[in-house]
């Protein structure tokens, strides 16, 4: 997410100085870092002098000079065609989390402990965010993006567990393969699709039991 | 623990051994079981499990389909008996009770969510909630009074009139989840309460159902697959391949 991109979002709202944009960004984005001030400045410049937004006019009350900025029609048209290109889905690179994996199950290092210590970490991450007290429905939204990022980790754990139990030597090598072929979501779907056939199977058994 | 307080009160018609149970219960601890082993025909479930909780504690019981979670869940509330080991719920060892005395102590003090289809199809919302009370001899203007507090409670009171034919998934989740609470119980068993709802909806009851319990001080003990319904807990405990491969303290 570019600064630039969201400053524009902003001011596409209607004129705006400043104070105004930071505050704008800070509410849409607000479990994230706030936008500095001279952040807010610099992007101005930098949308003014690629004539993505102009000045408006500039206030003067009783205090400093503040000038208004508005979105220009190219501005506008920069703006729709950022929404218009979707995000590159990020791709699973080489971070922390793979890192450890790997490394845990390739050198055998208690692999089956250190998948249950990363997943009550990640519950526990997990647990914060879902009670951190929802402010308005898009900063909601940028929390459900952490709980499911945090979801896909646990799944893809969970594949990674089952390797372990599965056969230990042999796991590392088809662990990277999986990492490097799929997706997050991919693993989700095959993983989800599995377990609930599995699941309904085992409910049946229990109503035998009762009945 | 005071499963007393909210609206879980008729007046007039306290069960007589209400308190005498809560007294019996351990020090802290609602359920232990202990060395708990089940088999079905042909497959091994549970392998010697102990489970442990504490008054007002939301545990999340989770493991890879088949891991016998269901199994403890069923063993824990006693709608099945385990083939080994003992569960004591709320200060009773369910082994030494006959099959009436546990269906009464479900009834009485234990709430419980399963995943489809357990709302009794020829009656309407209302009535289904108000059930555990009227088989427990409440007058029906009261229990029924009670059932459409718990339905509004749960955002279901939409639905108080409707047959459960009528209603969507989430919304029979709602009235069972009620169902559940009516009697204000002091331990909830729920298994897999959200596995047939689409995300937002089973958020909606699972955050239901855990905002009720801690309210009440009550304990939760609930079956999942959704690593999300399990970071609502307090604990989880893992399962696999009935027996526990790891526990960790969320809170």
């Amino acid at each position: 997410m570019s600064t630039a991109d969201v400053v524009l979002a902003l001011l596409s709202r209607g004129p705006a100085h400043g104070y105004d944009l930071k505050r704008g960004h800070d509410t849409w984005f607000d479990q994230g870092r706030p936008l500095a001030f001279g952040q807010v400045y610099a992007t101005l410049a930098r949308l003014e002098r690629d004539g993505l937004a102009a000045v408006a006019h500039t206030e003067t009350g009783g205090g400093p000079e503040r000038t208004v900025y508005e979105i220009t029609p190219s501005g506008r048209a920069r703006l729709a065609a950022w929404i218009d290109e979707p995000a590159e889905p990020a791709a699973p690179g080489a971070d922390e989390l793979i890192r450890k994996t790997v490394a845990a199950l390739r050198l055998g290092l208690d692999p089956a402990g250190f998948v249950a210590r990363q997943r009550a970490a990640h519950l526990r991450r997990m647990r914060a965010l879902e009670q951190a007290p929802a402010t308005d429905p898009t900063s909601r939204l940028v929390v459900e993006h952490a709980v499911a990022h945090l979801d896909a980790d646990l799944r893809w754990l969970e594949v990674a567990a089952g390797y372990v139990a599965a056969d230990g030597v042999a796991a590392p090598v088809r662990l990277l393969d999986h990492v490097a072929a799929d997706d997050h979501a991919d693993v989700d779907a095959d993983d989800h699709a599995d377990e609930s056939a599995a699941d309904h199977s085992d409910d049946h058994s229990d109503d035998r039991s009762r009945a | 623990m005071t499963p007393q307080s909210t609206p879980g009160d008729l007046p007039g018609t306290p069960p007589a051994d209400h308190l005498a149970a809560a007294d019996r219960v351990p020090a802290g601890a609602v359920l232990e079981a202990h060395g708990v082993q089940h088999a079905y025909r042909r497959t091994v479930a549970l392998r010697g499990v102990d489970l442990r909780v504490e008054a007002g504690e939301v545990v999340a019981v989770t493991g890879p389909s088949g891991c016998g979670k269901s199994t403890l869940l069923h063993a824990a509330a006693g709608l099945l008996v385990p083939q080994a080991g003992t569960v004591t719920l709320l200060g009773r060892d369910l082994a030494r009770l006959t099959e009436d005395e546990r269906a009464l102590l479900r009834r009485r003090e234990v709430g419980i969510v399963l995943q489809f289809g357990q709302l009794v199809p020829e009656l309407t919302a209302v009535d289904n909630v108000a059930l555990p009370l009227l088989l427990d001899g409440h007058p029906a203007d009261g229990a029924r009074r009670l059932a459409l507090d718990w339905l509004q409670r749960c955002g279901a009171e939409d639905v108080a009139a409707t047959m459960p034919s009528d209603m969507s998934g989430g919304e029979a989740q709602r009235v069972a989840v009620a169902r559940a609470l009516v009697t204000g119980p002091s331990v909830v068993f729920a298994d897999e309460p959200t596995g047939s709802l689409d995300t937002l909806a089973g958020r909606q009851v699972l955050g239901l159902l855990v905002a009720a319990v801690r309210e009440r001080g009550a304990s939760l003990v609930i079956v999942t697959h959704d690593n999300t319904v399990a970071a609502r807990s307090d604990r989880e405990v893992r399962l696999v391949d009935g027996a526990v491969a790891a526990e960790a303290v969320l809170r």
